[in-house]
C-alpha cells in the first residue's frame, strides 16, 4: 500500500510504505504510525495486528432520530495495543485515527513548543486529557479507550475543536 | 435598520452597560483601563483625549469600535463581518483575542496607548487561526504567556505597526500560514524569536522595517521559505540575530530559499535575555543559517559578534522525527511534504546547509570570524555557498571567497583555518533569564500608522505588497 491510497498526492518518497510503516522512536514504545494519509494494517503482512487502524478520514458523528434511544454503552478491557500520536509544532500526527476499543493512545511531545491535549467536550481535561503543564516537550501521555465513540480532542494554544492542532480517536468495537 | 447597525445599537448598549457596571468595581474576565505604569510594564505616554473615528455608536460606517460600540475586543471581532475594522480606543484591554473571521482588520487608535496585555496568565494577545486576509495593526500587545500575535493556518495576513513586548514564547508568530506581510514591528522580549515565520513553503512572506532586540533570536524561521524576504530591519541585542533553521520537529523541512537583504545586524550576544536550547546554541552569531539551503543573503551590514557575523552551519537534531529529506524533496510545496510518511532515522540526524549565497554585505568586529561556512562529517567544499563581494576581515576557513566564489571555479585549502563548529556543544553560555522578569528597554513612543482613525481597511488577500530588492542597499550604521 502506498500513500496515493487516500487519493493524496502520493509524493513520498522517504522509506517504507507508508502502511508498513512502524514508528519506533527510541522513547516510544513499538507503534504504528502514519502521517495524514489512511493506513490500514491489515494489509501490511503477517506480523501486524490486523485490529489496528490509523486513518486520517475526519470523524463523523450520529445524531439520534426524535425518539431513538442510545444502546446501552458497551466498554471494553484493554487488549494490549498501544498506537502512538506525536505532538510536534504543531500538529497531531496522526491526527485522525481509528482504534478498535480496549486500545491505548499513546502521546508524545516531541516539538519545542508547549502544547496540550484538550477533549472538545471537557476543555479543562477534568475527564481525560494533558494540561500544559502536563505536556511539555519530551512529557507522555496515555490513556486506554474503553468505549466506542468519537473522541475529538486539541491543543488550545495552537489550535481550537475544528482548526489547526487538533484530532480525533475514534474507537470501534472489535 | 439592517442586522448590521441592530447588532451595533444592542452592542452598544450592552457596551455602556458594562461601563456602567464597572463604576461599582466589579472585577470581570475581561477588563479595559488606561495605561498605566505596573512593575515590569514600560511607562506609556499620556493618553490622547480621543482619537476614535468620527462615528456614531450604531453607525454602519465599517468601523467597529471598542469600547464605545462594544466592551471587549472579543465582541467586536465576533461580530465583525469581512472588510469591516475593529477599531480599538486608546486604554488597556486584559484580553486574549481569538479570530476565525475571514477578512477582517484589527486596528488600534494608537501604537502606543492600545494596550493588549495577557498580565503573565492569557496566551495569546491576538491569534487568528484557520481564516483568510487577517490585518493586525497599530498596537501593542505585551506580557502574554505565548505569543503577542499568533497567525496559524492562515492565508494573508499582515500584521503592521505593532509592538511585542515581552511574551513567553515568539513576539510575532506566522506558523503554517502565506501570503503574509509583518512590517514595522518592534519586538522584545521572548525566549524563542521576535519575528518567526514558520512551516510555510511558499511562504509568500515579507518581513521589513523590524526591529527585534533583546530575544533569544532576533527572526526564526524553521523549515519556511519560497518567495520569503527579510529586508529592510534591524536585529541587536538577541542572543543571535537572524536564524533561518531546519528541524523535523516541525512540518515542511527543510528551510530554504529565504531572502535577506539590507538589514542591520549587530551585538547579539546578548546574554541577558530569555532564551530557549536553540538561542543558547546560537548565541554570538549574526546571520546565522542553522541547516538551511538555498538562501541568499546580500547587502547586510554585520558587526560586533562574538563568533560569526554570517554563519553556514549544520543543526544537529537529538531525536529526530524523520529521516533528512532527500534533495529531490527539496522541492516539494509544504503541503505535498505532508503527505510523505516520516521515518525514525534511529538516531541524531544532522541538517547540513547547503547551497546558501552570500555576497555584498559589509562584515567587521565578528570575533571568531565575519564569515564562516562549517559542517559536522561532511566536506564543507561539498555543500555548495558561495560568497563574493563581501567587505570583511576574517573567515573561517580562510579566503573563502577564492575557495567558494560565486562566479567561477573555487580553489585553495578548505582545512585552513577550518571551523571547529563541534566546540558550540561544549560551551555553557550564560542561561536563560525568565521573560517575565528579564530586563528589557523601557518602551518608548514607537510611530504609528498614518490616519488610524479614518484609512480604509487594506486586505491582506493578495499577499505583501511588491519589493524592489534592487533598490535596497546596505544600510549606514546608526
Amino acid at each position: 500500500m502506498g500513500v496515493s491510497d487516500t487519493g493524496s498526492r502520493g509524493t513520498g518518497s522517504r522509506g517504507t510504505a507508508v502502511g508498513c510503516t512502524v514508528w519506533r522512536s527510541r522513547r516510544v514504545r513499538a507503534v504504528a504510525v502514519a502521517f495524514g494519509v489512511v493506513v490500514t494494517l491489515t494489509a501490511c503482512g503477517a506480523d501486524r495486528d490486523d485490529s489496528l487502524r490509523v486513518t486520517s478520514v475526519a470523524p463523523t458523528t450520529t445524531t439520534l432520530a426524535p425518539g431513538e434511544t442510545a444502546a446501552p454503552v458497551e466498554t471494553f478491557a484493554p487488549n494490549g495495543e498501544t498506537v502512538d500520536v506525536l505532538s510536534l509544532d504543531n500538529n497531531f500526527i496522526v491526527q485522525h485515527i481509528t482504534v478498535e476499543a480496549g486500545t491505548e493512545v499513546h502521546w508524545l511531545n516531541n516539538g519545542r513548543n508547549d502544547h496540550n491535549i484538550l477533549p472538545a467536550d471537557d476543555p479543562e481535561a477534568t475527564t481525560w486529557g494533558a494540561l500544559t503543564e502536563d505536556f511539555a516537550p519530551t512529557m507522555e501521555y496515555s490513556k486506554v479507550f474503553d468505549t466506542p465513540g468519537v473522541y475529538v480532542y486539541y491543543c488550545s494554544i495552537h489550535g481550537t475543536p475544528t482548526a489547526a492542532m487538533f484530532g480525533s480517536v475514534t474507537v470501534v468495537a472489535p | 435598520m439592517n442586522s448590521t447597525m441592530t447588532r451595533r445599537a444592542l452592542a452598544g448598549l450592552t457596551a455602556a452597560a458594562m461601563l456602567l457596571a464597572s463604576c461599582g468595581g466589579d472585577d470581570a474576565a475581561t477588563t479595559t483601563t488606561q495605561p498605566s505604569a505596573t512593575t515590569g510594564a514600560p511607562v506609556t505616554e499620556p493618553m490622547p483625549e480621543t482619537s476614535a473615528p468620527e462615528t456614531t455608536v450604531g453607525a454602519d460606517d465599517g468601523f467597529l469600535t471598542v469600547p464605545t460600540e462594544f466592551a471587549t475586543i472579543q465582541e467586536a471581532v465576533d461580530a465583525a463581518a469581512e472588510g469591516e475594522i475593529v477599531y480599538i480606543e486608546p486604554g488597556t484591554y486584559n484580553e486574549a483575542v481569538s479570530v476565525t473571521t475571514n477578512g477582517i482588520t484589527i486596528r488600534g487608535a494608537d501604537r502606543n496607548t492600545v494596550v493588549l496585555d495577557g498580565q503573565f496568565e492569557l496566551e495569546n494577545g491576538i491569534r487568528a487561526l484557520g481564516s483568510k486576509d487577517i490585518v493586525v495593526e497599530n498596537l501593542t500587545s505585551m506580557n502574554y504567556t505565548k505569543n503577542g500575535v499568533f497567525v496559524t493556518g492562515v492565508d494573508g495576513y499582515r500584521i503592521s505597526y505593532v509592538t511585542a513586548y515581552r511574551t513567553g514564547d515568539y513576539g510575532v508568530y506566522a506558523f503554517d500560514s502565506v501570503n503574509g506581510q509583518i512590517d514595522h514591528i518592534y519586538a522584545a522580549g521572548s525566549p524563542d524569536a521576535g519575528i518567526y515565520i514558520g512551516e510555510c513553503f511558499p511562504c509568500n512572506a515579507v518581513v521589513s522595517h523590524v526591529v527585534s532586540e533583546h530575544n533569544g533570536l532576533g527572526y526564526s524561521g524553521t523549515n519556511s521559505g519560497g518567495d520569503l524576504y527579510i529586508v529592510e530591519s534591524t536585529f541587536r541585542y538577541n542572543r543571535a540575530g537572524i536564524v533561518p533553521n531546519s528541524g523535523s520537529y516541525e512540518l515542511c523541512y527543510p528551510e530554504r530559499q529565504t531572502t535577506i537583504i539590507g538589514n542591520l545586524v549587530h551585538s547579539n550576544n546578548q546574554g541577558d535575555t530569555p532564551a530557549i536550547d536553540v538561542a543558547l546554541l546560537a548565541m554570538g552569531n549574526g546571520i546565522l543559517v542553522a541547516g538551511g539551503v538555498d538562501n541568499l543573503i546580500e547587502r547586510n551590514r554585520v558587526w560586533d559578534h562574538d563568533k560569526t557575523g554570517i554563519g553556514l552551519a549544520p543543526f544537529p537534531e537529538d531525536d529526530p522525527n524523520d529521516e533528512l529529506p532527500t534533495q529531490e524533496e527539496w522541492d516539494l510545496t509544504c503541503e505535498e511534504s505532508k503527505q510523505v510518511a516520516p521515518v525514525d532515522p534511529g538516531g541524531a540526524i544532522i541538517w547540513d546547509s547547503w547551497f546558501n549565497t552570500v555576497r555584498d554585505n559589509v562584515l567587521e568586529d565578528n570575533r571568531q570570524a565575519d564569515l564562516m561556512a562549517a559542517s559536522v562529517g561532511t566536506d564543507v567544499s561539498t555543500l555548495g555557498h558561495c560568497f563574493s563581494g563581501n567587505t570583511f576581515t576574517t573567515s573561517a576557513p580562510n579566503a573563502i571567497e577564492t575557495l567558494a566564489p560565486c562566479d567561477g571555479t573555487g580553489s585553495g585549502d578548505w582545512m585552513d583555518n577550518f571551523y571547529n563548529i563541534a566546540l558550540w556543544l561544549t560551551e555553557t553560555p550564560p542561561p536563560s533569564v525568565d521573560w517575565k522578569v528579564a530586563e528589557l528597554p523601557a518602551l518608548e513612543t514607537l510611530e504609528s500608522m498614518p490616519d488610524a482613525a479614518t484609512a480604509p481597511a487594506v486586505s491582506a488577500a493578495g499577499g505583501p505588497a511588491a519589493l524592489d530588492l534592487a533598490s535596497i542597499g546596505v544600510p549606514d550604521k546608526p
